[in-house]
């Protein structure tokens, strides 16, 4: 996958328009950054956010999106499902069922194979594997102490 | 009981680790005593749930709901106990599709057309729109 730094992308959303106004006759909730010459292009699917603020969402092809509370920026690589637990522990798994982690810089493959990946704030990663029936959960990163069901 | 068949995973925490199969049944490993799953009542469309616990959900109605670990404890201790679901207040024209939360005051949602946005229940969140 294209490998991309934290400064390109803070770079690159230091051009993207900020937050839209919320408006408070639309009730309690505020739209995230939006890029939306992005936005536009495909709706998300998936979105997953971090204590800091960072996001990491999906769209409906798969492209993964990078966001920081004031615009997206593309990612290479593509997806079918992701999660972030924190800024360091950002995982997902593609059309294959491949596992990766986001290193800050670049998607590394993980072992293991998973229709789903799921990283909770404490730490926690949990696996659905491909048959739906069965998967495990360990703390990150990897190996640590954890279980199966 | 024998594995559900899940179709979604959701993990707030080594001991808040939930399911929902294709026909929106709702599994909770019973953590920290077994690595067993005990279903809870009712049907959701898409699960989440925070590192303290809080569930969030889409109901099969559309509505975007959450739930309490202290609830969810209740009823996995007492089956017969009727679980309490808490709609989150939001504008009748934002229908939630996805939803992610991280705690009882984080939460993130896309809509149905694909826009993302904080959800921010006054019933149980704190307010932090700036």
């Amino acid at each position: 996958m294209r490998a991309i730094s934290m400064a390109a992308l803070a770079a690159a959303a230091a051009f993207l328009p900020s937050l839209p106004a919320q408006d408070p006759a639309q009730g309690e909730y505020r739209a995230l950054g939006v890029n939306q010459s992005i936005l536009r292009q495909t709706p998300l699917t998936f979105v997953s956010t971090t204590p800091n603020g960072t996001m990491i969402a999906l769209d409906k092809l798969g492209n993964i999106l990078y966001g920081n509370g004031q615009a997206w920026q593309k990612l290479g690589g593509n997806l079918v499902q992701v999660s972030a637990g924190s800024e360091t522990e950002i995982w997902g798994v593609n059309a294959a069922h491949a596992v990766f982690r986001w290193t800050g810089s670049t998607w590394q493959t993980m072992p293991g194979s998973y229709q789903q990946v799921v990283v909770a704030e404490g730490g926690g990663l949990g696996g659905l594997n491909g048959q739906s029936l069965t998967g495990s959960l360990v703390g990150t990163p990897p190996p640590t102490h954890g279980f199966r069901w | 009981m024998n594995a559900p068949k899940l179709v979604q995973l959701a993990v707030g925490s080594h001991n808040h680790v939930y399911g929902i199969t294709a026909t929106g049944e709702i599994y909770k490993l019973k953590r920290p005593e077994s690595t067993q799953w005990v279903r809870l009542k009712g049907a959701l469309k898409h699960i989440s749930v925070g590192q303290d616990g809080t569930v969030g959900g889409i109901g099969t109605d559309g509505v975007t709901y959450t739930r309490t670990d202290g609830d969810v404890a209740a009823e996995v201790n007492n089956p017969s106990t009727t679980p309490v679901w808490t709609p989150v207040d939001l504008p009748p024209t934002v229908q939630v599709v996805y939803v992610d939360i991280k705690d009882v005051s984080k939460a993130v949602f896309i809509d149905k057309f694909g826009s993302p946005a904080d959800a921010l229940p006054p019933s149980l969140f704190p307010k932090v729109i700036p």
